[in-house]
């Protein structure tokens, strides 16, 4: 209740401000205070955008199907998709007295005189029936991710293309354990947790973090630095629980912090105490989760494991590392194929032979390579003014002006496997740079 | 007052700044420079992520539009920076005085400019400024960084390790500690210790290419071919002579009382000896040389 006061407060202070409105929705909901959490999003909606905009729309759908008592709602519909769980219902329907009002009725209170002045009054007529508005989303472009940012991934295994150890590693330590825990915990042992996967950057840590959840069946809710750090004293902490709170009520689900390094740094490198306490309440949060019930994974993406604090690398935290490499060339084929879908191209590209000649590009030099074709293409018929397909031969030429991305984190890797590799964290990487050191 | 972006977006700029991850750091500043192309405090900050990542030219250009704001005397302290790691030093030191003319209560400041006085052979007034910036400071991890220098530098061995201490007391950045710590290990030849310390701080930051190059020296020192040289340095050649010429002459002098044993056996080892480790010592980096190209030819 405190926190529901204090965050009142803070909005009445802040009156313009949008995600302080989620906020206290968020903790409205948690409160069991349904009117006044749907009261508050309505308000935020009112001038909400892109993802606070989805956010939102998630939460009054979940609390609409708790209403109805289905499990929550993965995402809402559109038009043209069917019913929206939240249409058809007339303004008294299902309008129960919210402990607000019951309260101050109890204490002879008009609803108009209840001390809390930041209460559902405030913004207007209790909510009826929200109407979704048509328009604003537009149709996900083919290829495309087609699973909205914050929700349930459609993407699985299937969609990663080579990279089968990594897929294995996955399976083995987080799918398994989590969609069969009894087999698990018959055996003593513990499922859940964390994994942690580093690689260089652009090989697809979050693409197949992704893909993890898809196969976990479980929401996929990825968390960024700019999601928890706050300017007011103490609200990048109160950001981190309510994340957490938030994946606790759309369980199963699987919390992805890219950029872990810079969310979870290493406390002995920093010389301020602004991420000191912002990682002290993280690893508290962490060791508040049980996975066994509450169906929570977390997973972190780096490409500067030295930079994550070591207490986050301890067991029931990111207990679990998975080298993710650059793909392999099974991995490359795919990613050849799928940039160049829509692109005028010849035929007989021999996508084989492009993935043998770009070892060690991650999927976003191969996308350079391609664009870099197409540009030198482009050029080619604007000076002749005769149109013509991309070849192979083109994309060779790219491939032979394009240095991978990845060589420099491979280095500086491999310095670190000579020097620092006592404890056998790096086995793997040290495997993988032996296989292709004559690349580096 | 609304959280605006500028808010929120700063918040995120100066925690990737303090985490030294600069290019992050330096994405962030320019994204809110985009938004407010009068954020002074955005401006400077981004002047030091270039300084940071090696772009001096960068970071001065940004600092000569700097001086002209309320952040001049930042501004030049960071140009005095900027013109002393390019090696004008005059130039270096016109920007410290004029900083310092603007706040000459800054420790950091005058810390900076005893360092560059340090550099240029100004032994003494560099002790007078680096007195005055601990008097005002005596806390402040800067200051007590580049008094360390100062005295690791031209200071003995109690005050080079009274700087350490105070250094580790007073600031939190592990890296730097066990910088110094090698450093001073190193300085006093003890090259294993020294190797240790400067491994914890490359555990800690691999991607500083200078913590690699002391490590990979420090692991060449402490490499088996070069026994010699580290004997050599740790007894210090004079030192080494003198004995040599000593033990000759008390070797002489044993033979004429002794007779065959000294002279037929003691006497031609020891002088074969001493003639292989010094002969070792000269030819121990192209020995080293040799044996990496082995190794590199057994590893393939």
């Amino acid at each position: 209740m405190e926190k529901i006061q204090l965050m009142q407060k803070m909005v009445r202070e802040n009156p313009g401000n949008i995600e302080l409105l989620y906020l206290l929705g968020l903790e409205y909901k948690e409160a069991g205070m349904t009117q006044e959490a749907i009261a508050t999003f309505s308000e935020a909606l009112k001038s909400a955008q892109g993802e606070l905009f989805e956010k939102i729309m998630g939460e009054l759908a979940d609390i609409n199907a708790r209403k109805k008592g289905e499990s929550p709602s993965v995402g809402f519909a559109t038009e043209g998709e069917g019913p929206s769980p939240l249409e058809g219902r007339s303004p008294s329907e299902g309008h129960e007295p919210s402990p607000s009002e019951e309260r101050a009725r109890s204490e002879g209170l008009a609803p108009s005189e209840e001390p809390l002045s930041a209460g559902p009054e405030d913004f207007g007529p209790p909510a009826g029936p929200l109407r979704l508005v048509k328009g604003g989303k537009e149709k996900p472009k083919p290829g495309a991710a087609s699973a909205p940012k914050d929700g349930f991934p459609e993407i699985t295994f299937a969609d990663v293309g080579g990279l089968d150890d990594v897929k294995q590693a996955i399976k083995m330590k987080i799918i398994k354990p989590f969609l069969t825990p009894g087999l698990f915990e018959k055996f003593k042992k513990k499922s859940g947790g964390g994994l942690l996967f580093f690689g260089p950057p652009g090989c697809g840590k979050t693409f197949i973090a992704r893909a993890t959840a898809g196969e976990c069946k479980a929401h996929f809710k990825p968390v960024r630095i700019t999601d928890i750090l706050d300017p007011y004293f103490g609200q990048s902490e109160q950001n981190i629980s309510a994340i957490f709170s938030v994946a606790r009520a759309q369980k199963p689900c699987i919390l992805f912090f890219d950029e872990i390094d810079s969310i979870g740094f290493n406390r002995a490198k920093t010389s301020t105490d602004m991420m000191r306490s912002v990682v002290d309440q993280l690893l508290s949060e962490i060791d508040g989760i049980d996975s066994n019930t509450e169906k929570i994974l977390i997973i972190g993406a780096t490409n500067m494991p030295w930079d994550v604090d070591p207490a986050l690398r301890r067991p029931g935290r990111f207990d679990k590392t998975i080298f993710v490499p650059p793909p392999d060339q099974n991995a490359r084929e795919v990613i050849f194929q799928l940039k160049m879908v829509g692109k005028p191209c010849d035929e007989q590209i021999d996508y084989t032979v492009l993935a043998k000649e770009s070892e060690l590009f991650s999927g976003a030099d191969i996308e350079n390579v391609i664009d870099l074709a197409t540009e030198n293409v482009l050029e080619e018929i604007l000076t002749t003014g005769v149109e013509r397909n991309i070849t192979q031969e083109d994309l060779l030429a790219a491939l032979k002006n394009t240095k991978p991305s990845t060589i420099e984190w491979l280095r500086t890797i491999s310095n670190y496997v000579k020097y620092a590799n006592q404890s056998g964290f790096y086995d793997e990487v040290r495997n993988y740079l032996t296989r292709h050191k004559k690349y580096l | 007052m609304n959280i605006g972006f500028s808010d929120k977006k700063m918040t995120e700029a100066i925690a990737y700044y303090e985490m030294k991850k600069y290019q992050q750091a330096e994405k962030a500043f320019q994204e809110l420079l985009a938004e407010d192309p009068q954020n002074n405090a955005a401006q400077f900050f981004l002047a030091n992520c270039y300084y940071m990542l090696d772009r001096e030219d960068e970071a001065e250009k940004l600092c000569e539009e700097l001086v002209a704001t309320e952040l001049a005397a930042d501004a030049f302290e960071l140009l005095g920076k900027i013109y002393r790691e390019k090696g004008y030093y005059q130039r270096a030191e016109e920007s410290f005085l004029k900083a310092l003319e603007l706040d000459p209560q800054s420790a950091e400041t005058l810390a900076d400019y005893a360092y560059l006085l340090l550099l240029c052979g100004y032994h003494e007034k560099a002790r007078e400024v680096m007195q005055e910036a601990l008097r005002l400071e005596p806390e402040n991890d800067l200051v007590l960084h580049y008094y360390y220098y100062f005295e690791h530098t031209v200071g003995k061995k109690k005050q080079e390790e009274k700087a350490i201490e105070e250094y580790m007391v007073n600031s939190n950045d592990e890296v730097q500690k066990l910088i110094k710590l090698g450093q001073s290990e190193y300085k006093a030849r003890h090259f294993k210790r020294a190797e240790k310390h400067i491994r914890q701080a490359y555990l800690l930051d691999p991607t500083n290419p200078h913590i690699l190059k002391m490590l990979e020296e420090l692991q060449e020192i402490n490499h088996f071919i070069f026994w010699p040289n580290r004997f050599f340095s740790w007894v210090q050649p004079l030192r080494f002579y003198l004995f040599f010429l000593l033990s000759l002459a008390v070797l002489t002098f044993l033979e004429e009382r002794i007779g065959p044993p000294v002279g037929n056996i003691i006497f031609p080892v020891y002088v074969v000896s001493v003639l292989v480790v010094m002969i070792w010592s000269w030819v121990s980096q192209p020995l080293y040389s040799l044996y990496l190209k082995i190794k590199g030819m057994m590893r393939r």
